[in-house]
């Protein structure tokens, strides 16, 4: 028997980073926002030290994840073979529960190129009409890069992300990565301490690449949360 | 959905004999159609084997293993992880306890492992597509392996010399072992092998790495290790706690 809930303006279903991202944004408005997850909440002791360093169980056996017996996916690597199930997911991991994918996701926030936002256009004006096979859907996105700009920026305040820019307005800045697209203002946070193993890597790049410094092969800070 | 209903009824006949003997080997046939049964065993292999084995009782309560399987799964750890300067032994280290705690637990009933048909041998790129749970997959490789053992040495691993089962561990990582139904290259290095890592590695309060002496032997300092202003403090040096790791307990 279907339970009938109280009927509401406003219903996310799935309560990831995106609903949160949104009910921000309604709520003030006076919106009435009913937010639906199937995994349940999670307590704060598990996202705390120390059972958040719990390798075994966040980790290894993916505490965080979508559940395969309870939704999983099919795959097959040409058209003509049988499909089967997924039976433990390995690379793409969905989350599960309050928090959704933000619970383990990697903090990798990158911004997607100018050129994403229009690549039909792009790849037209780049190669001419004729490169691009009639049957290939790729199209415009009708948003720009540049309207998108100010809620790039907003979301990395919201999330402090850290890093060094490369691009401000146009303008190429040392030590950030030169290839982002450009970016208002430089990152809430300064970029994280490299590691040992990233110094290392670091040193390795650059004296292996030494006659080609515009190459700019060393590594750049990673924008990260 | 009650986990009655998810077992499919080939998946019981696979089970009716897959798991126990470890003298008599499961025929596991996989087929190419999904409504077929997937499976056929001997039905001698239904009984699981009482005999204690020779070498004695098992040097702890196990929860999953069979007097068979945990001389095996001693012998393994013990082979893989010796007792020396560096560090105790795997059994000493309490890796064979950790690997029955985690089959006869959550993980070994594959709590969250999609167990429903079809079932089909798939490609390598498919995944593990056996209608085992982790715990009974174990159990069904043990088995063949133990088998295949008997058979090249007559006598089972535990009674190999140190030489013969290192290179019986060799070859069957690198599928040199046959079984006429079990990828047992694929059971070894996909089961077998991240069990015992885990064993040896996980934070203490899973049974394995007693006394944290897996990662003092590595000088990992524990749950401290990521603690960022230490990223800078103790770049390119040992770190303070490389000789007393903290671990979760700790910091309760």
């Amino acid at each position: 028997m279907a339970t009938i809930l109280k009927e509401r303006e406003v219903v996310i279903v799935g309560g990831g980073l995106s609903a949160g991202l949104l009910a921000r944004r309604l709520v003030p408005l006076g919106r009435d926002v009913l937010v639906l997850e199937r995994g349940g909440q999670r307590s704060a002791a598990e996202s705390q030290l120390p059972s958040q360093r719990d390798d075994l169980r966040w980790s290894i056996y993916r505490g965080t994840t979508q559940r395969e017996n309870v939704e999983t996916y099919t795959l097959r690597h040409t058209p003509d073979e049988d499909a089967l199930p997924m039976r433990q997911l390995v690379s793409f991991l969905p989350g599960f529960g309050v928090g959704g994918g933000a619970s383990h996701w990697n903090g990798l926030t990158w911004r997607f190129q100018t050129t994403d936002y229009r690549l039909r256009s792009h790849l037209e004006q780049r190669y001419g009409k004729a490169a691009l096979p009639a049957d290939m859907t790729v199209q415009d996105w009708g948003v720009t890069y540049e309207e998108l700009e100010p809620y790039y920026a907003l979301f990395e305040k919201l999330f402090g992300i850290s890093g060094k820019a490369g691009n401000i307005r146009g303008e190429k800045r040392e030590g950030g990565n030169p290839f982002e697209p450009w970016r208002s203002e430089e990152y809430p946070l300064p970029p994280l301490e490299p590691s040992e193993a990233g110094l290392r890597r670091r040193s390795l790049v650059t004296s292996r690449f030494p006659c080609r410094p515009r190459m700019r092969a060393a590594p750049i800070p990673i924008r990260t949360a | 959905m009650s986990s009655d209903q998810a077992r499919s009824p080939d998946r019981r006949e696979f089970l009716k004999g897959a798991g126990v003997a470890a003298a008599s080997l499961p025929t596991i046939i996989i087929s190419s159609d999904a409504d077929a049964a997937p499976a056929t065993v001997p039905s001698s292999a239904v009984q699981q084997s009482l005999e204690p084995p020779a070498s004695g009782l098992p040097s702890a309560g196990y929860q999953f293993f069979s007097l068979d399987e945990a001389a095996f799964t001693e012998a393994l750890v013990e082979h893989m992880w010796p007792n020396d300067q560096l560090s105790p032994s795997g059994i000493e280290l309490g890796v064979a306890i950790f690997i029955d705690r985690q089959l006869a637990g959550a993980f070994g009933q594959g709590d969250r492992l999609y167990l429903q048909g079809p079932f089909r041998k798939g490609k390598p790129q498919h995944g593990y597509q056996l209608p085992l749970t982790p715990a009974e997959y174990f159990r069904a490789g043990l088995a063949a392996a133990a088998t295949a053992c008997r058979k090249r040495f007559d006598r089972s691993f535990d009674k190999l010399t140190a030489a013969d089962r290192e290179q019986f561990l060799q070859d069957l990582a690198a599928g040199k072992v046959a079984d006429g139904s079990l990828d047992l290259a694929a059971w070894f290095n996909g089961l077998v092998y991240p069990l015992f890592e885990r064993g040896a590695f996980a934070d203490p309060i899973y049974g394995g790495n007693r006394d944290k002496a897996a990662w003092r032997m590595i000088g990992y300092p524990g749950l401290p290790a990521t603690y960022a202003q230490d990223v800078v403090r103790y770049r390119g040096k040992p770190h303070p706690r490389s000789a007393t790791p903290q671990s979760i307990q700790d910091l309760v």
